[in-house]
């Protein structure tokens, strides 16, 4: 990482920004489809449309630091760096994956690369990275720890802790909350008390600041002085990204909370990759050529993904008690 | 019968100013409360009636609480009868819009507004010669200014009653006009050639990223790209001009940028602006910041122009109150 202001971001930088991004779509739109096939196990929570929060974020940290991840972890694994073919066979329950196929879409974790894990408990990542803070100023490391949350995840004691426990103790720690208007089916505008949840970050003695979790170059630039901010000593903050889930909570809801235009007019009108497309060639850094070359080796890869993993075998049954706490 | 809008932005004040820069935080509670202090004053002075933007529950519920304490004390001071707009809540700009539109409709004899330079901006243009009171919670707080909401709804009061007149109560501000690509955007303070080149999170706190600026005043007293020009020039609210102030090599200037950010900014040139007048912006492409905010991606060779304009009235609380003063004492 190198740019923090918009317009100081080398072209490299962001030809792997949209790389990631398009990673992360492709890889979600077709799990989508193949889950209906009835071959992927388990239940699938969909990050379509919140790409520009996880690379906004994740294209500011070092492979040293940490994030934790949610129930609707896929974009983060890919932005912090986890091998795709293997978080696709980990999907299906393939040896091959992640871990070895044991963990599914809810557990996909890999120390390699700072992924501490998706999470199947709600607000589960904020106390896992006041625990990476901690453990990073006791050591006089500079490493940040990063957890991502939803809005619903926003409003569990975990979350509200982890602020308090963060400040008290000055970690280097970034909260950011993906605030996708939905806890599952639930309207935020029901079950928040206040539209904007950085404003609890006051209370607790941190900055909390709000940007447009469409757009990459606004979620990278917060994150920036964030995350720097963390690195230099200068405590936690957190950073609350407006959002949009594509898909349902799970694959399988039927959205009926949801308005019938509302997912297709955000398709249309708010789309993360569409909107740095159209900038970044408006604005000459970038070009159609170089990113539709990315949109092919991604589509191959993806395929490629998929094939590998329903290629590959199932665990062995007697490896079921191996990687786990206790031997028996 | 007297009625007052009230428009309250629940999202204002939690951009990255607060990450870079030691900016204010204004809380929903406080909103609420301002709100209260703002009806205490408007029935002190005989409002009839208050016109409310539907807002957040934490600042609604703030105005309902205090509102029931005072009644629980015994405290009942003459209060407007408030009427909530039945309008959607987006949380969205399109939702001050709307109420303010509604207002208009309706017909209202004076607008208070609680926002940042953001909301003030979209009030710009849209309530044609209703007097504006705007009131500070957002950031850089240069065209809204920090004034206890009591006495500022005493003056709002007076104003909207006709107990002191538009002209001798308010100022008659002035607006910018930005042109680019197509898009018109209106700044009541001021607009920047900055060479970021998207917007990103908004704020401008780089003195090197700052190529010119237009400003539509400029006061000592204010915060951000206005303070540059305010340093070389001293154009006060009302006055006939605004100015252009370019950026580089010249004198350097200390001027506070953002809140708890002072930086040395080289002054190049300053030229005055008079209302009517078109300013073509420098060919730099980057962004176009309209109140202290990037808002525009510019392109190369996309030309860009200010234009200076009359603004709305705004309500000068010490002006109005010094207006009372005078006419009680000569009666």
């Amino acid at each position: 990482m190198t740019g923090t202001a918009s317009g100081t971001i080398p072209a490299a930088e962001l030809l792997q920004a949209y790389r990631t991004m398009r990673t992360i779509r492709d890889f979600e739109e077709r799990v989508y489809k193949e889950f209906q096939t009835g071959q992927m196990p388990g239940f699938v929570h969909l990050y379509a449309g919140e790409e520009a929060v996880a690379t906004g974020v994740c294209d500011v940290l070092t492979p040293a630091d940490y994030i934790a991840s949610t129930h609707r972890g896929h974009g983060h694994a890919i932005a912090k760096g986890c091998d795709v073919v293997a978080m696709m066979a980990e999907l299906y329950g393939k040896a091959t994956g992640t871990c070895k196929g044991k963990g599914g879409s809810m557990h996909i974790a890999d120390l390699s690369t700072g992924m501490l894990g998706a999470n199947g408990i709600v607000g589960g990542g904020p106390p896992l990275v006041c625990g990476v803070g901690l453990s990073a100023k006791v050591r006089g490391t500079d490493q940040v720890g990063v957890s991502f949350t939803g809005d619903g995840g926003s409003n569990q004691g975990t979350f509200l802790e982890s602020l308090n426990f963060a400040a008290a103790m000055n970690l280097p720690v970034v909260f950011v909350v993906e605030n996708n208007g939905y806890a599952e089916s639930t309207a935020s505008s029901f079950h928040q008390s206040g539209i904007d949840v950085a404003k609890r970050a006051d209370g607790f003695g941190l900055p909390g600041v709000v940007v447009d979790g469409q757009d990459y170059f606004a979620v990278r630039e917060a994150a920036a002085e964030a995350v720097g901010r963390a690195r230099a000593g200068g405590g936690p903050s957190l950073i609350e990204c407006k959002t949009i889930r594509y898909f349902g909570h799970f694959i399988g809801d039927q959205q009926k909370y949801r308005a019938p235009n509302e997912v297709a007019d955000a398709r249309e009108h708010r789309d993360p990759l569409k909107n740095f497309r159209a900038r970044v060639t408006r604005a000459g850094v970038l070009t159609d050529e170089q990113l539709d070359a990315i949109d092919t080796e991604v589509a191959e890869l993806i395929d490629r993904a998929v094939a590998q993993a329903q290629a590959a075998p199932f665990p062995a049954p007697e490896s079921a008690l191996e990687d786990v706490y206790v031997s028996y | 019968m007297t009625r007052v809008g009230i428009i309250v932005n629940p999202a204002s004040g939690h951009d990255i100013r607060r990450l870079i820069s030691a900016a204010t935080v204004v809380d929903n509670s406080e909103k609420g409360a301002m709100t209260v202090r703002l009806l205490s004053g408007l029935g002190a002075t005989g409002v009839d009636e208050v016109l409310m933007m539907p807002a957040d529950l934490t600042v609604s519920r703030a105005i309902d609480r205090i509102t029931r304490s005072l009644v629980v004390q015994g405290l009942t001071a003459p209060m407007p009868r408030v009427t909530w707009l039945d309008l959607p809540t987006t949380y969205h700009a399109r939702d001050t819009i709307a109420a303010l539109a509604t207002m208009v409709e309706v017909g209202v004899d004076a607008l208070c507004v609680l926002g940042g330079d953001g909301t003030q901006r979209l009030v710009h243009g849209r309530v044609g010669e209703v007097p504006v009171l705007p009131l500070s919670t957002g950031t850089n707080n240069i065209y809204p200014v920090w004034t206890e909401a009591t006495v500022a709804g005493l003056a709002a009061g007076r104003v909207a009653t006709g107990q002191v007149s538009r002209e001798q109560g308010c100022v008659r501000e002035k607006a910018l006009e930005v042109t680019c690509g197509g898009r018109t955007e209106a700044a009541l303070v001021d607009v920047g050639v900055i060479s970021d080149t998207f917007a990103g999170a908004r704020a401008i706190w780089r003195p090197d990223h700052i190529h010119e600026v237009v400003v539509s005043f400029a006061d000592p007293c204010a915060i951000g790209l206005s303070s540059i020009a305010a340093s070389v020039i001293d154009l006060p609210r009302g006055s006939s001009h605004g100015a252009r102030v370019v950026i580089g090599d010249g004198r350097l200037h200390r001027v506070p940028i953002a809140p708890g950010l002072v930086v040395d900014v080289p002054v190049a040139e300053v030229t005055k602006v008079a209302v009517g007048e078109t300013v073509n912006l420098m060919p730099v492409a980057g962004t176009i910041s309209v109140d202290g905010e990037r808002e525009i991606e510019r392109y190369r060779g996309e030309p860009a122009t200010v234009r200076l304009t009359e603004g709305p009235w705004r309500i000068d609380v010490g002006r109005v109150l010094r207006a009372t003063r005078l006419q009680r004492d000569s009666a």
